[in-house]
């Protein structure tokens, strides 16, 4: 008790240190009344336990400027991507259209050339003008 | 590896929080102040790591931020003016028992001295800390913590008288 009183009067006499700060409040939580200073210093420690709630740590200039040029290059390489790959497609489409224009010429030529043989089949017989002695198997010299 | 707003600024941000506290006595607007100064402060953060005295820079920058607030209502044009805001707003805005209960002992005192007792009572520093936050000299702190808890004991022993 006489030691809450000591610590009681040089406190409000303001010359207490930190750690007889500490006894003190110790001593008062451990001894009988002192009702109105046990209070005072339960309400100062509720008070010390006030946090803030929707404080952030800011974010690095560079590092704001960083990530817009990380997204810019991704834009950018879904974009160069996407028409690369439009140009490969396009590339393969005009080389399958070349492909099928000269499957279709061939076609063409190979069906022309069949007609072709057939209507020459017709002129086979003019290969046996003049060669009467060899149907009949005649002498011509004769 | 941490950055130096990491390092040495964010770990005050409660102390830092509970002074705009006392200072604005509204939870939301103290918040708001004290993210604005910690944009500003990591934006200056080379500039900081050098500074010598860290914790008085930022108190600085929280009072003038706190000015500039209430410049631009209208409602204060210096600090000297914050007490009488302060005794205006406390009826209105202390929805919290515990901490009004505090905050009425501090009501009437002048702001130097709540700002000491605060730093001393709620945040525990060592009257060189409560210097340099405040930019002050170590017998200004002791003269404003002694005047600050005799008025209290005052109004304390008033009130033991009431009960």
């Amino acid at each position: 008790m006489k030691r809450i009183e000591e610590l009681l009067a040089k406190y409000w006499e303001a010359e207490t240190s930190l750690p007889e700060e500490q006894e003190l409040k110790g001593l008062l939580s451990r001894s009988e009344g002192y009702e109105l200073e046990k209070e005072f210093f339960g309400e100062i420690s509720q008070l010390a336990s006030q946090e803030p709630k929707g404080l952030t740590i800011p974010i690095q200039t560079w590092k704001k400027s960083s990530w817009n040029l990380v997204k810019w290059a991704a834009s950018l390489a879904i974009i160069g991507s996407s028409f690369y790959l439009w140009k490969v497609n396009e590339q393969k489409k005009a080389e399958r259209e070349a492909f099928e224009q000269v499957m279709h010429a061939f076609a063409l030529i190979q069906n022309n050339f069949a007609k072709g043989q057939t209507q020459m089949e017709a002129l086979n017989g003019l290969r046996h003008l003049n060669t009467t002695h060899e149907l009949f198997e005649t002498n011509g010299n004769r | 590896m941490k950055s130096f707003f990491e390092t040495f600024i964010w770990p005050k941000k409660s102390q830092l929080y509970r002074l705009v506290y006392l200072w604005v006595r509204d939870r939301a607007l103290a918040e708001d102040v004290l993210q604005n100064v910690f944009e500003k402060s990591f934006q200056k953060e080379q500039e900081l790591k050098s500074h010598p005295n860290l914790s008085g820079w930022l108190v600085r920058s929280l009072k003038n931020e706190v000015l500039m607030h209430f410049r631009q209502s209208n409602r204060l044009q210096s600090l000297d003016g914050l007490e009488e805001l302060q005794n205006e707003e406390q009826e209105a805005n202390d929805s919290d028992q515990v901490i009004s209960k505090v905050l009425s002992l501090l009501k009437g005192i002048p702001l130097r001295q709540q700002e000491v007792f605060q730093l001393r009572e709620v945040e525990g520093l060592t009257y060189e800390e409560i210097a340099d936050y405040l930019e002050i000299s170590l017998d200004q702190v002791k003269v404003n913590l002694h005047r600050a808890r005799k008025k209290i004991q005052e109004k304390m022993s008033e009130q033991k008288v009431i009960k």
